[in-house]
């Protein structure tokens, strides 16, 4: 009997952990091929980026998957920009006013960037993943957190240094995040290379937890602990 | 006493008559009123930081519009009657819906800040299973 109750347990613990593998059974080609006829695309006409996107697609999981796709393959991450933020923050940290000042201002240049270059930060993916799934009528969300890369570790850090994206699918939550998905920037050339790895999106969150802590402890969407 | 006799014939041809002026009276009277409110829309979209350029202005509900020059400014394509709805939107600022009213040909939407913290952690290495990651 009791482990039989264990066995119910894990399969609902499964259940309650939303992942990729939930949509085994969805073909996410013609999603997919969507995000490639558009590739290249300007982001000055985003309401028309997301029709084109989505519009011949059935399920909400294909309509996020053409906008993260579509996202992750054209959109390239700016290192120099994340430098001069983060060594801004740093310095700034204990002055909330002239932080509030330089993010301001440090946000213009960053949508500007976007924009004219394609080319962006964290915050930046994430914001463009929302946008693009909110005018395609879904529900996504930006979570700032710690994202541990390598020999990061969250207690080092003092404050978030990551954005990432959670997308309301079939009335559950799921995490994912376009950055690292997109492709990573080489230290010593600080170029950035297309790299697409599919496992961020939509991952278990009991991996997704070993490199993304969210600020909000709510949105590891991990089983709350009793 | 004379007694004024119309023929009913008449009389009914009359009342036609006078049917059929104001029923053109009244299709005129629309159609100029229609070409009257039916109006170029032009404009200029602006913020907190002053114009804002490359914003999208469109007609609500179609995907009928125009992208803003560098300027923040525009002329919408489609002549736009009273009570038509554009939703302007931009990258970093929040959607503004503007409706039109009166005789409007000029507007000036002004887009909302939005509240984001700009923070940044690129990947810097290539893939890796995200179970090797610890191991780094």
């Amino acid at each position: 009997m009791r482990r039989y109750l264990l066995l119910v347990f894990f399969t609902f613990i499964q259940f309650l952990q939303a992942q990729q593998s939930d949509f085994k059974n969805i073909d996410f080609t013609k999603a997919e091929n969507n995000a490639e006829r558009y590739k290249g695309e300007e982001l000055t006409n985003l309401p028309i980026l997301a029709h084109h996107l989505t519009y011949t697609l059935d399920t909400d999981v294909e309509r996020f998957r053409a906008i993260y796709y579509w996202v992750c393959h054209n959109i390239k991450g700016e290192y120099g920009m994340m430098l001069k933020n983060n060594r801004k923050r740093q310095k700034l940290k204990d002055n909330p006013e002239a932080l509030h000042a330089w993010n301001h201002e440090f946000k213009r240049k960053v949508f500007k960037k976007l924009i004219n270059d394609k080319e962006t930060l964290c915050t930046g993916y994430a914001y463009l993943i929302k946008e693009l799934s909110r005018l395609a009528g879904l529900e996504c969300k930006i979570i700032n957190g710690y994202g541990l890369d390598g020999s990061l570790k969250s207690k080092n850090l003092e404050m978030p240094n990551h954005s990432w994206n959670v997308i309301k699918l079939n009335g559950k939550w799921y995490v994912c995040d376009a950055t690292w998905s997109s492709g990573f920037t080489d230290v010593t050339t600080e170029l950035f290379e297309f790299d697409y790895d599919n496992s961020y999106f939509l991952m278990d969150p009991s991996v997704f937890i070993k490199t993304h802590q969210p600020e909000d402890e709510a949105w590891t969407l991990l089983p709350q602990k009793l | 006493m004379k007694t004024l006799c119309i023929p009913k014939q008449q009389n009914v041809l009359k009342t036609c008559m006078a049917f059929g002026m104001v029923l053109i009276l009244s299709l005129v009277t629309t159609t100029v009123n229609a070409q009257e409110t039916e109006r170029t829309v032009t404009g200029q979209v602006t913020s907190t930081d002053g114009v804002v350029p490359a914003a999208t202005v469109l007609l609500k509900g179609t995907y009928i519009g125009v992208v803003c020059d560098d300027d923040g400014k525009f002329t919408f394509p489609q002549k736009l009657k009273e009570n038509d709805v554009l939703v302007v939107t931009s990258l970093g600022y929040k959607d503004r819906e503007i409706k039109i009213t009166g005789n409007m040909t000029y507007i000036e939407p002004f887009l909302d800040d939005i509240p984001l913290v700009i923070i940044a952690a690129l990947r810097t290495k290539a893939t890796v299973p995200p179970s090797d990651i610890e191991k780094n």
